[in-house]
C-alpha cells in the first residue's frame, strides 16, 4: 500500500515537477554586461598615486579593434529547500542541485556613435542540472529523474548612453532536455528590452537600477500526455516586466552584492488563460576572486510567488502556482578572456 | 569734425568691444597669479593680478606654485595649473611655456596651442590636457573629444580619448602616441578636480572611460613621466612615482614606443 502511494506521490510530482521545473526554464534573462561592467569598475582603485596638475598617465594595452571573447565554466551547488517551486510550505522535497555550466560570449566590436556606445554581443551556454540528493525518508527519495541539460544562446545590443542609462535589446533562445529521457521538455525565444542606470552611492557602494520587458515564446511538452486537452504547448508563455536594484559593495578582495528584484508575468495561453503571477526575489551574492580567471561566490536568496486568477475549471491559481522558495549555494567560475 | 569724432569713438569701441570679446577673463583664480605686459618692451615689472582681468595677448600669466585660474567664456572653458605659464594670444589660441593647461569645449572649433618649440592645431570639441614638455614640445591628451590634431611636420591625426600624442620639434611633428588610463587619470588630476565648477563634458569623459574598458587587454605598472629630449621619455614604476626623489625608469622612445605604443 505504502509503495502504491509512493508510487502516486512520484507519478503527481514528477509531472508537476515537469512542469512547474520551468519556473526557472522561463525566468531565464538575457545578461546585462552594463552590471558587470559597473561591477568591474567599483573594483578600480585610484591606487597609491598622487594628484598632480595633469594627473598620473599610466598607459594601457587596448585592442585595436573591439572584438573580444571569453570563454567559462560555472559549477554550483546549492541547496534548495523547494527546488521545484511547489505550493505551500517552503520545506519541500529540499534537495542539493548541482549546477555545471560551460559558457561563451563573443563581443562584435565597439561602436561610437558620438553621444552612445554601441556594442553588439552573441553567447551561449551549455548547462547540466542534477539533483544530488537522495534522502529515502521523503516521499519521493530521488529527485535525480528530473535531471536536465539545458542549451542557450542570444544576441544582444547594447547601447551605452553618455547619460549613464544603458539600453539593451536582444533575443534568446533556450531548451531543456531531459537527462533521463533523452527528450526536449521546452523551449523558447525570449525577445526582451531593458534599461540599466549605475551609480556610485559612494566610494565602495555602487547602485545598479535595471528594468526590462519581454515575452517568452514557449513550446512545452504535455505533461499530462495526448489525452489531456486542458494543456497546450504554448500554456507557458507569458510577458514579464521586471524591476531589479542591486547595492554592489567593493571591499579590498570581496564584492557582496544583495539585490531584490519584482516581475510581472501575465499568461493567457490554454491551462494559464488570464493568469498573472507577481514574482519577488531577494538575495545576496558574493564574490571572491582568486585571480582574473577564478573566481569563488556565495550565494542566497528568497523567492516568493504570488499567482491571481482562475483556471477553467473556476479554480484558483494561487493554490496552485503561489510558491516560496529559498536557496543557498557556493560557486566556483573560470574564465578565460581574448 | 563732430562727425569724424563720432566715426573715430564708434570705431575704437568696436575694435575694443571685439578684442574683449576675443580675449578671455579670469572667472576663477587660487592662490598667487602674476602677470607681465609683454608690449611695454623696456621693463620686465610683473604684478598681480585677480578675477575679471582680460587675458590679452600682451599679458604673460604666471601661476605660483600653488596657483590655479580658470577662463570659462560661453564656448570654451581654459584652466591654467600651478608653476604654469603662459599667454592667451585670443580665445583660440593659447601659448604654454611651461606647466599644464585644460581646455573644454562642446562646440567645435579650430584651436591653436603652441608652447616653446612646437605648435599644433586642434579642430573639434573635447577635452583635452595640455603638459609642457623639457624637450620644449607638449604632450596632447585628450580625455574625450571629436576632431583631428594638425601639425606641419606630422600632418593629421584623428583624436582619441584617453590616446596621448607626444608633439614635438620645430617643425613640429608627432612623437609616439599612448593609450592611457583615463579613470586613473581623472582621479589624480587637480586640472579637472580643484576647481569649483564642474567641466560640462563629464558624461562623455565616462562614455571614453567605458570604451577603454571594452576594448582593454591589460595596465602597465609604469606612469609616463617627463619628455626630457625628443627621444627620450620618462618611465616611472608604478607605485614609486610618488617618491620624486628616486630616479625615473628612462627608456628610449623607440623601445618604449614598440611595446607601448598604440600606432
Amino acid at each position: 500500500m505504502n509503495t502504491h502511494i509512493s508510487l502516486l506521490l512520484l507519478s503527481a510530482l514528477v509531472t508537476y515537477g515537469q512542469t512547474q521545473s520551468r519556473v526557472d526554464s522561463t525566468s531565464r534573462s538575457l545578461p546585462s554586461p552594463v552590471a558587470e561592467s559597473a561591477q568591474k569598475s567599483s573594483k578600480v582603485t585610484s591606487s597609491d598615486v598622487e594628484s598632480s596638475d595633469t594627473g598620473a598617465q599610466r598607459p594601457l594595452l587596448l585592442k585595436k579593434s573591439g572584438f573580444s571573447a571569453s570563454f567559462g565554466y560555472d559549477s554550483n551547488i546549492a541547496y534548495k529547500q523547494n527546488p521545484l517551486g511547489a505550493p505551500g510550505v517552503l520545506d519541500q522535497q529540499a534537495d542539493a542541485v548541482w549546477v555545471n555550466k560551460f559558457h561563451g560570449m563573443a563581443k562584435l566590436g565597439v561602436y561610437d556613435l558620438d553621444s552612445s556606445v554601441l556594442t553588439p554581443f552573441v553567447g551561449g551556454a551549455w548547462a547540466m542540472t542534477d539533483y544530488t540528493y537522495k534522502n529515502s525518508n521523503e516521499a519521493i527519495p530521488d529527485l535525480s529523474v528530473l535531471n536536465h541539460n539545458t542549451t542557450t544562446a542570444y544576441l544582444l545590443f547594447l547601447l551605452q548612453h553618455e547619460s549613464g542609462w544603458a539600453f539593451r535589446a536582444g533575443v534568446m533562445y533556450s531548451n531543456d532536455r531531459s537527462v533521463e529521457s533523452d527528450t526536449e521538455e521546452y523551449k523558447e525565444f525570449y525577445p526582451s528590452v531593458g534599461v540599466t542606470k549605475a551609480y556610485p552611492l559612494s566610494d565602495n557602494l555602487l547602485g545598479v537600477l535595471d528594468a526590462s520587458v519581454g515575452s517568452h515564446y514557449g513550446d512545452i511538452e504535455d505533461a499530462d500526455g495526448p489525452t489531456s486537452s486542458s494543456h497546450t504547448e504554448d500554456e507557458l508563455d507569458h510577458i514579464d516586466a521586471t524591476l531589479r536594484y542591486s547595492i554592489i559593495y567593493s571591499l579590498e578582495t570581496l564584492t557582496i552584492t544583495p539585490t531584490y528584484s519584482v516581475s510581472y508575468r501575465k499568461y493567457d495561453n490554454g491551462f494559464n488563460f488570464d493568469r498573472t503571477d507577481v514574482l519577488q526575489n531577494i538575495g545576496v551574492l558574493i564574490q571572491y576572486p582568486i585571480s582574473d580567471s577564478f573566481e569563488l561566490s556565495l550565494n542566497s536568496d528568497y523567492s516568493k510567488r504570488v499567482s491571481d486568477g482562475n483556471d477553467e475549471a473556476g479554480d484558483s491559481y494561487d493554490s496552485l502556482y503561489d510558491f516560496k522558495k529559498f536557496d543557498l549555494g557556493a560557486g566556483l567560475s573560470l574564465t578565460a578572456s581574448f | 569734425m563732430i562727425y569724424i569724432k563720432i566715426s573715430l569713438i564708434a570705431a575704437v569701441s568696436t575694435a575694443a568691444f571685439f578684442l574683449s570679446a576675443s580675449s578671455p577673463k579670469i572667472t576663477y583664480k587660487y592662490g598667487r597669479i602674476d602677470a607681465v605686459n609683454l608690449s611695454d618692451k623696456d621693463k620686465f615689472d610683473p604684478y598681480l593680478i585677480d578675477v575679471n582681468t582680460s587675458l590679452t595677448k600682451d599679458l604673460l600669466i604666471a601661476t605660483g606654485v600653488q596657483g590655479r585660474l580658470e577662463s570659462i567664456t560661453p564656448k570654451n572653458y581654459w584652466r591654467l595649473g600651478r608653476d604654469s605659464m603662459g599667454t592667451w594670444r585670443s580665445n583660440t589660441d593659447f601659448w604654454l611655456h611651461s606647466g599644464s593647461l585644460l581646455f573644454c569645449t562642446e562646440h567645435a572649433q579650430s584651436i591653436k596651442f603652441s608652447t616653446r618649440e612646437s605648435n599644433a592645431t586642434f579642430n573639434g570639441r573635447g577635452t583635452i590636457i595640455l603638459e609642457a614638455t623639457k624637450n620644449g614640445g607638449f604632450k596632447f591628451i585628450p580625455l574625450e573629444g571629436k576632431g583631428t590634431i594638425t601639425t606641419a611636420k606630422g600632418g593629421t591625426k584623428e583624436i582619441i580619448g584617453g590616446r596621448m600624442v607626444l608633439v614635438l620639434g620645430k617643425p613640429t611633428y608627432f612623437g609616439d602616441a599612448y593609450d592611457i588610463d583615463i579613470m586613473l587619470l581623472l582621479k589624480s588630476s587637480r586640472l579637472v578636480n580643484s576647481y569649483p565648477t564642474s567641466l560640462p563634458t563629464f558624461k562623455k569623459m565616462g562614455l571614453a572611460i567605458y570604451i577603454q574598458e571594452l576594448k582593454l587587454k591589460g595596465k602597465y605598472d609604469a606612469l609616463i613621466g617627463d619628455a626630457t629630449t625628443n627621444e627620450n621619455l620618462e618611465l616611472w614604476r608604478f607605485g614609486s612615482a610618488k617618491k620624486s626623489n628616486g630616479k625615473p625608469v628612462t627608456n628610449k622612445k623607440g623601445i618604449f614606443g614598440r611595446i607601448f605604443s598604440s600606432d
